[in-house]
């Protein structure tokens, strides 16, 4: 990826790419990640057979300059990659400076990571912690960026996400119908005691899977 | 009384290393300590330093960040302090000619302020905020072209409060004048004012911070319900929730500010969310070109009900301008990107949308994809383009309606720090289906990957 699109050829930790899946001819889901790295725990788009589905990616550079899309499906799938930023690698130490991470999962209702093993309840909310896990640090954090995932949705809704212990705001991250499984990418700021909370603006219970990309330094 | 009354010895920067001419320089200037005084002033200006970087948000703003102090012998010490206010009548001979008393209200301290200015843009040319410490523990301060305090408890309070004003136009928001019974204050008349902080206007839609209120929030939240005095009533909503509180700007009624309290209110609590913006949207573009500042969520775009466009699904192929600079929290100028969360629903067709920069070529790139009646989101990094803008463009042959949240900004600049964000117009590196940037799948031999 570095020494294209106007990608410097060195000096890159990550890209911002909206990655497209088209004409899958099964379901599956794609993972984003470092070239040369082990392949994570994690997903970034999900699809059935015949969708065309984009996500935004924040994609940790790996050896050689590359990130690696992984098709984790039994089809095939054609990919694309629409670059529209970088960040400039080295040790996050100014205000507002990103560290790119993982990614690694945060959150999955469906096995109890991060919340109780449980779908979330109608009108529910979950209160995530992000600092200090997953490579999140335990302090400094403005933002974290996380990809949001709804599965198992039993009727249709949006996920909001925000600062533990803000308003919520009239904003929406995720919208779905029942049954689908759709991710988005999401840039969430850090609330109180270092928390997430994603609300879940449905009549039905849902299930959320949150991977960590990357966070933003506080001052 | 004048500038015979001493002389100015020299500046020490105590905090800081950015570039004077990329930094916000705050110059802190001695005022009626006497020579031997000198060591009492410099303990003073730390006290600034510790309190003035602990307070959000300047305390994640530091890296753009300088304080100078200049010390100035003065003849004698403290300040005047004219007995007509209830003064001691005290007259000492010093530098800036600071007093008590201004206006007939004794903790309204002043001082020469042409004389300040003179010093510090001989001694810093590239300040950006005056502020005089005047060696008196008797309460007072103000805040006009230069911010003076004086050392009473709390005084480093004062000083954050007085260079609210001095250095970005914030309005007091307590609901007083000189205090007690004073009918002269009962009613705010006249033009909306200028300031950022306070204001006569109740309608939630024209607020002029109704980005920083929730949707949930009454406008206005807290009615004076006898306006010959102020309302000592308790909140009715959380701390920090933002909305219109009655009572600001030295009136009973009539002018509201954005929060129940502020360091622009009352000394000793934080400044309310509206200041801390307008703060950090000035020193912010000096911090770290390609930073990140982390908004609270705010719907910039719905054509649904008419925001940030016109109300009404896109055209086939039309395009919405949306202005994102000064908008829902995100400054009106030094951002390169916004991240905005954009939503397609109620499409007719097919299609997909690209975001790009307003007045910049539209490039090969989409952001979403849908088929009719599909609501479907995408986060999105968009470069802002000329006026602030961005553009959102419905590629279908039906019509759409958008919706657009903002969640942060980048700074723009010349980002060169670790972890700084350069944007970059769309461009497509992979396609799988055209063989760019990586095999056809179809046909492995057709094209070897280029990647570098």
């Amino acid at each position: 990826m570095t020494g294209r699109g106007k990608v410097p050829a060195s000096g890159v930790s990550a890209v911002v790419l909206n990655v497209t899946v088209d004409k899958p001819t099964a379901s599956g889901y794609v993972t984003v990640y470092g070239g040369g790295m082990t392949r994570p725990t994690a997903s970034n788009l999900n699809y059935v057979a015949g969708q065309v589905v984009p996500n935004l990616v924040v994609a940790p550079v790996g050896a050689g300059g590359k990130v690696d899309l992984y098709n984790g499906s039994g089809g095939t799938v054609q990919l694309i990659a629409d670059v529209s930023g970088y960040f400039h690698s080295g040790a996050p130490a100014v205000a507002g400076a990103f560290g790119p991470l993982g990614p690694s999962r945060l959150l999955d209702t469906r096995n109890g990571t991060g919340a109780p093993h449980a779908a979330v309840a109608a009108h529910g909310t979950v209160s995530l912690q992000v600092t200090g896990r997953g490579n999140v640090p335990a302090s400094g954090v403005s933002a974290v960026v996380l990809n949001v995932t709804v599965a198992e949705p039993t009727a249709p809704g949006y996920v909001t996400v925000y600062g533990y212990g803000t308003s919520r705001p009239t904003a929406s991250n995720l919208n779905y119908v029942k049954n689908q499984v759709v991710p988005n990418l999401v840039v969430a700021p850090v609330g109180a005691g270092g928390k997430v909370a994603l609300f879940n603006g449905s009549p039905g219970t849902v299930q959320l899977i949150a991977d960590v990309s990357g966070y933003f330094r506080a001052g | 009384m004048t500038t015979a009354d001493g002389s100015v010895i020299g500046k020490t920067q105590i905090f800081g290393s950015a570039p004077a001419s990329h930094a916000f320089n705050v110059v802190l200037l001695a005022e009626g300590f006497t020579t031997a005084q000198q060591a009492h002033f410099n303990t003073a200006c730390m006290s600034f330093v510790q309190a003035f970087l602990t307070t959000p948000p300047y305390d994640g703003l530091s890296a753009a960040i300088n304080i100078f102090r200049v010390n100035v012998r003065s003849t004698d010490s403290g300040a005047d302090d004219p007995t007509s206010t209830g003064g001691t009548g005290a007259t000492p001979r010093t530098y800036f000619d600071a007093t008590f008393g201004a206006n007939g209200i004794q903790r309204l301290l002043v001082c020469d302020d042409m004389t300040a200015l003179t010093v510090a843009t001989a001694q810093v040319p590239q300040f950006s905020a005056v502020l005089v410490v005047v060696n008196s523990t008797e309460y007072g301060g103000s805040g006009g072209s230069v911010g003076v305090y004086s050392l009473a408890d709390g005084a480093t309070e004062i000083a954050l409060h007085e260079m609210g004003h001095t250095a970005y136009g914030l309005a007091d928001e307590y609901p007083y004048y000189a205090g007690g019974v004073e009918p002269a204050q009962n009613h705010f008349s006249g033009p909306e004012p200028g300031e950022p902080n306070i204001t006569a206007n109740s309608v939630r839609a024209s607020l002029k911070w109704r980005w920083a209120v929730p949707a949930t929030t009454a406008i206005p939240t807290m009615n004076n319900p006898d306006c010959s005095t102020e309302d000592y009533r308790p909140s009715p909503v959380p701390g920090g929730t933002v909305g219109l509180f009655e009572g600001a700007g030295y009136f009973h009624c009539g002018a509201y500010r954005p929060e129940y309290d502020c360091k622009m209110r009352n000394l000793g609590v934080p400044f309310c969310r509206v200041c801390r913006q307008v703060i950090w949207n000035d020193i912010g573009p000096l911090s770290t070109p390609g930073g990140f500042t982390s908004l609270a969520p705010y719907r910039l775009l719905d054509t649904r009900s008419g925001q940030g466009a016109l109300r009404g699904a896109v055209a086939p192929r039309g395009t919405v301008s949306l202005q994102v600079a000064g908008c829902g929290g995100v400054p009106a100028s030094g951002v390169a990107a916004v991240a905005l969360n954009v939503t397609v629903a109620e499409p007719t067709a097919s299609g997909y949308v690209t975001v790009y920069g307003g007045g910049m070529t539209r490039p090969t790139a989409s952001n979403l994809n849908y088929v009719a009646g599909q609501v479907v989101p995408n986060l999105v990094v968009a470069p802002v383009g000329a006026g602030g803008k961005v553009a959102l463009f419905n590629s279908s042959p039906g019509s759409a309606q958008l919706i657009a949240d903002v969640s942060g900004y980048f700074l723009s600049g010349n980002p060169t720090a670790a972890g700084a964000f350069t944007s970059l117009a769309p461009a497509r590196l992979l396609d799988t289906r055209s063989g760019l940037g990586a095999p056809w799948s179809r046909s492995p031999r057709a094209a070897p990957c280029r990647c570098r």
